[in-house]
């Protein structure tokens, strides 16, 4: 099955306190992570940790590899802004060093399967960054 | 079963529904959601063989302001002073969640009897299944098209495939058998039968889903009157025990109700963790339950909590429902309405609705043998509730 390798459509995020030093490092071209004193590592940035509570939370960055959880093929978009972009796929991502990310598979085939590794890729549409994924190796 | 017997929950078997009122589904009313709530809960009153006058509370729920607070509703059915009211931000998971709020509320003197309802123009106004929710997790979906609920619960659906071998048969199974009670209910908005080779050789909308899969959604209400079970019994139709409840918000739910990137296993939702909750308030198990009313905007939502709830085996929720078991005639009749499916999106409160009916022996032709014992569930992912009925 074909799908869209490349994204199209754009929504931009509605950033908050809490996650705009994230997409600071984003644009940047850096990826990182959450991290709290205790060391657990998780996505989305919170002011808490989410395994045990620690407020002492700060950014660092990360490994770009992971593994596929589940994925979704939207064959037919909700929102008329991503129409163009049809079919394209969703991946979950378990992170090597924690957390789980969604993001678009940056690869023109439907090719995917649980467990699958895949890499980080930092891409731009219209100038904005936003974290997507590519088969590891591929 | 004795409406006395509880264990557990503090207001089981102490109160019960004695009235349902719906408005039709509709893609279009054409009428203010005040409206179609007034004339749904009107309708609620008046089934239950009560007056306006022995109302006292009235409880809602609604998402992006797509609802009439109760305090409007209350004013437009001329209700006397209220001792509960309470409107609640959410979707789904509420409907067995305000029933047992209502009968919460009635079981500790607070109020004697309430309304209980969801209206919405779903269809013409606010389309919930594509709308963008508030909260802090949007931002990680919206942005890269990631953006309706039919994909957040087709990647559930994705990973209980790849954990429990489930495959597009056993949805295709679901969808099927709700349609043919659709069939029979003239309120379903969506009642044409349909085959599994029609359903295979449908498009994907967010694989591994067909617009088959997913909710219609609707403009209407459906309201329910909760009274206290001493009252129920006096009143016109038989009363629809609350034998027990339980909600549940998993840990980690995340940061709105569609995030669940902090969600370790999208294989399993709220049904898992509330079922011990649940039977423990009922003091009932699964294997007594005639019958089940299950919340299904999407059609693997029926699968999870089939086996949330301990009704099939894990990855055995498929099979059950493929060999009859689930129909009219079978163990254990599911979604007698033809579901949220077929009948429409009115967030699982017409899925309250139903089970009441049956219980009360108005199943019409769609009336099942047994209906003295049904469990409801409202929600589909981190987060939701259920109840058990029983007949008195």
């Amino acid at each position: 099955v074909r799908v869209q390798e490349r994204q199209f459509g754009y929504v931009p995020p509605r950033l908050d306190h809490d996650s705009l030093p994230w997409w600071e490092e984003i644009d940047s071209g850096r990826f990182t992570l959450p991290v709290c004193g205790s060391g657990h590592r998780w996505f989305p940035p919170t002011p808490g940790c989410p395994k045990c509570g620690s407020r002492d939370v700060r950014l660092e960055s990360a490994r770009t590899i992971g593994a596929v959880y589940s994925w979704v093929v939207v064959n037919r978009s909700l929102n008329p802004i991503f129409d163009k972009d049809a079919p394209y796929l969703i991946v979950a991502v378990d992170l090597a060093d924690g957390g789980r990310m969604f993001g678009r598979l940056l690869f023109g085939e439907a090719k995917v399967e649980a467990g699958m590794a895949v890499r980080v890729e930092i891409y731009s549409v219209d100038g904005h960054k936003l974290v997507g994924f590519r088969p590891d190796g591929g | 079963v004795g409406s006395t017997r509880r264990v557990g929950a503090g207001f089981g078997g102490r109160a019960a529904v004695a009235g349902v009122g719906y408005t039709p589904f509709s893609r279009q009313s054409g009428r203010s959601v005040l409206s179609l709530a007034t004339e749904a809960c009107a309708a609620a009153i008046a089934d239950s063989g009560l007056a306006s006058d022995d109302i006292d509370g009235v409880a809602s729920f609604s998402l992006l302001n797509d609802s009439a607070p109760s305090q409007a509703v209350a004013t437009c059915l001329g209700l006397p002073t209220l001792r509960y009211s309470l409107d609640l931000n959410l979707g789904g998971q509420a409907p067995c969640y305000l029933v047992m709020h209502a009968a919460m509320a009635i079981a500790s003197g607070l109020a004697r009897n309430v309304l209980v309802f969801r209206a919405l123009n779903g269809r013409s106004a606010v389309r919930i299944g594509s709308a963008e929710f508030q909260g802090m997790g949007g931002q990680y979906r919206y942005p890269i098209g990631y953006s309706a609920y039919a994909q957040y619960v087709a990647m559930w659906a994705r990973r209980y495939m790849i954990e429990t071998g489930a495959t597009s048969e056993d949805l295709a199974a679901v969808v099927i058998a709700q349609r043919h009670y659709a069939v029979d209910n003239p309120r379903a908005i969506t009642r044409n039968p349909l085959t599994v080779s029609e359903y295979l050789e449908s498009p994907l909308v967010a694989d591994p889903f067909r617009a088959a899969d997913c909710t219609t959604e609707v403009d209407g209400a459906c309201a329910l009157l909760i009274s206290s079970i001493d009252q129920a019994r006096d009143l016109k139709h038989p009363p629809a025990v609350i034998q027990g409840g339980a909600y549940a918000c998993g840990r980690r739910s995340g940061l709105d109700m569609g995030d669940a990137l902090l969600w370790e296993d999208y294989s399993r939702n709220y049904t898992n963790l509330l079922a011990d909750d649940l039977w423990r308030s009922a003091a009932m198990g699964p294997s007594e339950m005639d019958f089940a009313e299950l919340y299904d905007c999407f059609s693997s939502v029926v699968l999870f909590a089939l086996e949330g709830l301990g009704l099939a085996g894990r990855g055995e929720a498929g099979a059950l429902v493929r060999s009859g078991a689930t129909a009219l005639n079978g163990r254990l009749p599911v979604n007698t309405h033809g579901g949220l499916l077929s009948e429409g999106y009115v967030h699982g409160m017409n899925t309250v609705a139903e089970a009441v009916l049956q219980i009360q022996g108005r199943g019409a032709n769609r009336q099942v043998a047994r209906a003295d014992s049904c469990v409801v569930t409202s929600g589909a992912l981190m987060d939701g509730s259920a109840l058990v009925l029983t007949a008195a």
